[in-house]
C-alpha cells in the first residue's frame, strides 16, 4: 500500500482526513434518536386515545407536524449557516448548511405526502391549492433547487456562495408558511398547539405530540450530523484528488 | 362517514402515513450509510494519507 503526502493547504478538509477512517458516521445520538422514534411510534399507535370525528387518521397529526417542525428546524440551520458562511467564508458553515438542506428535504417530503394522506379522509380530496399546501410544495422545489445547485456548480467558492443566497430565501419563507393560515382563507387547520391560548388537544395527545416532536427533532439533528460527516469524508477525497493532481 | 356515532374508520389511511414516514426516515439513513461506505472505501483503496506541512 503506497503512502501519499497531503500538504495542508491541499484542500478544504484537510485536517480532518485523519478522522474520515476513524469516525463512525452514526452515532449515539443516532441510536437515541431512534429509540426515541420507536418510543413516539409505540405511544401514538398504542397509548394515544382516537379522535370521536376523525378518527384513526388525526393520529397522522403525530407524524406531519413534528416533521414540518424539524424541516423548518432544517432549513433554519441552512439559514443561519448560510449567513455564517457569507460572513466568515468558513466552508464548515457551508457543509452544515448542505447538510441541513438535504435533511430538510427528506422530512418536507414526509410532510407532504402525509398531509394528503390525511386530506384524502377528513377533506375528501388529496390536495388543494391552499395558501398553506402551495407555499409548502414550493419550499420543497426551493430546497431541491438548492441541491440541484449545489451539484451543479464546480468552483467551490461560487457554489456556496450561490447556494446561501438561496438557503436564505428559502428560510425566509417559513413565517409566511406559519402564518398563512392566518393571513390567508384557507382550508388547512389553524394551529392547535402553536398558538398563544391553551392546546385545543385533551393532555394524553399533547404529550403524545411532543414525544413524536422530541423524537423527530433528535433524529433531524442526528441525520445531519452524520450527513456533515459524510461531506467530511467527501471534502478529504476531493481535497486527495487535488493532490494527486498537483503532483 | 361517521358509522353508528363511532369514529369513523380512517385506519388505513393512518396506518399507510406511520409506515411511509418509517420507510422514508430509514431509507435516508441507509443510503447515507451506503453512500459514506462506498466513500470511505474509495478512501481506503488510495492507501494511507501522509500529512506534510511544508512541502
Amino acid at each position: 500500500m503506497t503512502s501519499r503526502a497531503l500538504p495542508d493547504d491541499a484542500g478544504a478538509a484537510s485536517p480532518v482526513i485523519a478522522d474520515v477512517e476513524t469516525r463512525p458516521l452514526f452515532d449515539w445520538l443516532f441510536g437515541v434518536a431512534v429509540v426515541a422514534m420507536v418510543a413516539a411510534y409505540v405511544r401514538a399507535v398504542f397509548f394515544t386515545p382516537v379522535e370521536a370525528l376523525q378518527g384513526a387518521a388525526q393520529k397522522i397529526y403525530y407524524v406531519h407536524v413534528p416533521a414540518a417542525l424539524s424541516a423548518y428546524l432544517a432549513l433554519g440551520i441552512v439559514a443561519l449557516m448560510s449567513i455564517v458562511y457569507l460572513w466568515l467564508r468558513d466552508e464548515r458553515a457551508d457543509r452544515l448548511a448542505e447538510s441541513s438542506g438535504e435533511v430538510a428535504l427528506v422530512f418536507l417530503t414526509a410532510v407532504l405526502t402525509t398531509g394528503p394522506l390525511w386530506g384524502k379522509p377528513i377533506w375528501g380530496t388529496w390536495w388543494t391549492w391552499d395558501a398553506r399546501l402551495t407555499l409548502t410544495l414550493f419550499l420543497w422545489f426551493l430546497t431541491a433547487g438548492y441541491l440541484v445547485l449545489r451539484g451543479a456548480v464546480d468552483d467551490a467558492g461560487m457554489r456556496a456562495r450561490y447556494s446561501a443566497v438561496i438557503g436564505i430565501l428559502a428560510a425566509l419563507l417559513i413565517p409566511f408558511i406559519h402564518l398563512s393560515v392566518y393571513l390567508f382563507n384557507t382550508l388547512h387547520p389553524k394551529p392547535i398547539l402553536l398558538k398563544p391560548d391553551k392546546p385545543s388537544m385533551p393532555n394524553e395527545m399533547v404529550v403524545t405530540f411532543f414525544g413524536f416532536f422530541i423524537a423527530c427533532a433528535l433524529l433531524c439533528v442526528a441525520l445531519i450530523r452524520a450527513r456533515y460527516r459524510y461531506g467530511v469524508a467527501r471534502d478529504a477525497l476531493r481535497a486527495m484528488d487535488l493532490a494527486e493532481e498537483g503532483e | 362517514m361517521l358509522q353508528g356515532g363511532g369514529p369513523p374508520d380512517t385506519s388505513s389511511y393512518y396506518r399507510v402515513a406511520y409506515v411511509w414516514a418509517a420507510v422514508l426516515y430509514a431509507g435516508y439513513s441507509i443510503i447515507l450509510w451506503a453512500r459514506s461506505r462506498r466513500l470511505r472505501r474509495i478512501i481506503e483503496a488510495r492507501g494511507p494519507v501522509r500529512r506534510v506541512r511544508d512541502g
